[in-house]
């Protein structure tokens, strides 16, 4: 996750303390430093979901299946996340709002020492449970919308979603629960962007968390809905614009980018042509304590049925289940040489990553879509939208 | 006098779109098999070929099973839920039960086991 604002404008960014980056907490205090080494965990409470979205990682169906963990059992893993020193627990699905003991779960985190937050379609929002989910404790809920009404609704297979979760958003809000957008920018939607943040922006959000799409899930069917990288990169560069000139307006609107640390490369490259080598050099400077890609180290995937995965998207693989061993255990099995790999991956990188002077921030990007395109592990991210001549360094080109 | 641990049968599906293989794998000949986790895939060959890509360049062998096929006695349990089944020991006695290597760092869920004293 790589904050546009802060880095652009020096915004404080909330993202500071709900975030996935262990890097970036350093500066929240409530946050130890244990916990800076501990993935956040996103947990796909049900694969249950009112809606059916084209690009669902989670391929989320309308049912429930078969073995989704009991109140008892997402309690207890709560407890090994909490142990573990995991600082975040995201409730993710399906949608997990259909989880009668959602605000049980939350609290219970809560109580844990977790920080609850929340991702979800916004359809089911009331005003009553928003309410119930802020007294449990929950910290943040991310609202997915893609794209302005008709657009969104078509992806999201309902017409009429558009509007329940802007009610759902406005539930959050009165309810005085910090809410963000969550966007997955697709070729389908990148047209929209503008449009969703200023109409968003006068309902009261001011957190735009923008996604590249990844090849999990249902978004593995839809490898072709995806940006080609120049499009990608011009989407990129259109957000850095919009996040700038909100902030010249003293809007303090905080944009946020995920899933792509190929970002990270053009943010440098972004605020060395616009706003000087400094700012640029400490973008550099930022984003070399951040980390990268995140896979199998900063973030973790609990799946309805107990599965470990390496990040939420690749449910492909899993590298064991909580019914079988804590939580703890499984995330730190050294044994296991896929994650040995992906921890040490820098040395491993091929073609264009080899010797990309962007690789330390960024590790070769995601590892899922270079498996899944290229069907190697350590192949380059196919969505990296960087020309030759900034991975190689040394000469200016076009934004 | 050895306790005999006492096992759960774990055996909650870990399918959640299409069917999962337990895959383990072998990095040289003398080395013993490891479990490395599972992938999700229609058929035995499908689930080779996606554990291949994971692991090809560690494991000289890559078994995969499938999971649901799998039957799992464990003294840990993730809530203390189930019903309880005896550990099978090879015999009727317990004085011929072996004692149990355990690593006894993480005690949550897991009540049933005895500590070989
Ligand atoms: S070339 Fe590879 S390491 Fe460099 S920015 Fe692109 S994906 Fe990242």
């Amino acid at each position: 996750m790589i904050s546009i604002s802060k880095l652009l404008c020096g915004l404080d960014a909330e993202s500071d303390g709900l975030r996935y980056d262990a890097a970036d907490e350093s500066a929240a205090d409530q946050i130890t430093e244990r916990k800076q080494h501990r993935p956040v965990v996103v947990w796909n409470t049900t694969k249950q979901c009112n809606l059916y979205c084209s690009h669902c990682y989670a391929s989320a169906d309308t049912e429930t299946i078969p073995g989704e963990l009991s109140t008892a059992e997402g309690k207890a893993l709560l407890d090994q996340l909490a142990d573990f020193g995991v600082p975040v627990v995201l409730f993710s699905g399906g949608e997990p709002l259909v989880r009668d003991d959602l605000p049980e779960l939350v609290a219970h985190a809560s109580d844990a020492g977790l920080r609850p937050v929340l991702s979800t379609n916004g359809t089911l929002i009331t005003e009553e449970n928003a309410r119930e989910l802020k007294e449990a404790g929950l910290q943040y809920a991310g609202v997915s919308v893609d794209g302005l009404p008709e657009r969104n609704d078509a992806f999201r297979g309902k017409e009429g979603a558009f509007d329940a979760a802007v009610r759902g958003i406005e539930a959050c809000l009165d309810a005085g629960l910090k809410t963000g957008l969550r966007y997955t920018i697709t070729e389908r939607n990148a047209a929209d962007l503008e449009g969703v943040i200023d109409l968003l922006v006068d309902v009261g959000v001011d957190r735009f968390c923008f996604y590249h799409l990844d090849y999990g899930g249902r978004g593995k069917g839809i490898v072709d809905a995806d940006l080609e990288p120049a499009e990608k990169r011009e989407a990129v560069r259109r957000l850095c614009d919009l996040t700038r000139e909100y902030h010249d307006a003293g809007e303090e609107i905080e944009t946020l980018l995920v899933g792509n640390y190929a970002d990270a490369g053009y943010l440098i490259e972004y605020a060395d042509r616009q706003l000087g080598s400094d700012h640029a050099e400490r973008i550099r400077a930022y984003l070399e304590r951040n980390g990268g890609d995140p896979a199998g180290e900063r973030v973790a995937d609990v799946d309805p049925v107990g599965n470990v995965h390496l990040t939420q998207f690749w449910q492909g693989y899993s590298l064991g289940n909580v019914r079988e061993r804590p939580f703890g255990d499984i995330w730190s099995d050294d044994a296991n040489p896929l994650l040995g790999a992906l921890r040490n991956r820098e040395g491993r990188l091929t073609g264009r990553c080899a010797d990309c002077q962007y690789r330390s921030l960024c590790r070769g990007g995601s590892r899922l879509r270079a498996l899944t395109v290229h069907e190697d592990l350590f192949a380059p991210d196919p969505q990296c939208y960087l020309t030759e001549a900034e991975v190689r360094g040394g000469e200016q080109v076009p934004l | 006098m050895v306790e005999k641990a006492t096992r759960t049968e774990e055996a909650a599906p870990r399918a959640t779109t299409e069917r999962r293989f337990e895959v383990f794998v072998r990095e040289a000949a003398d080395e013993p098999l490891e479990h490395v986790g599972t992938v999700a895939a229609p058929d035995p060959d499908t689930a080779h070929e996606e554990a291949g890509k994971l692991f090809a360049w560690y494991a000289r062998d890559v078994w995969v099973c499938p999971s649901g096929e799998t039957h799992r006695y464990s003294t840990y349990s993730l809530a203390g839920e189930g019903d309880e089944v005896e550990a099978d020991s090879g015999g009727d006695s317990d004085d011929r039960a072996p004692p149990e290597p355990r690593v006894y760092e993480e005690t949550e869920g897991t009540p049933e086991v005895g500590d070989g004293a």
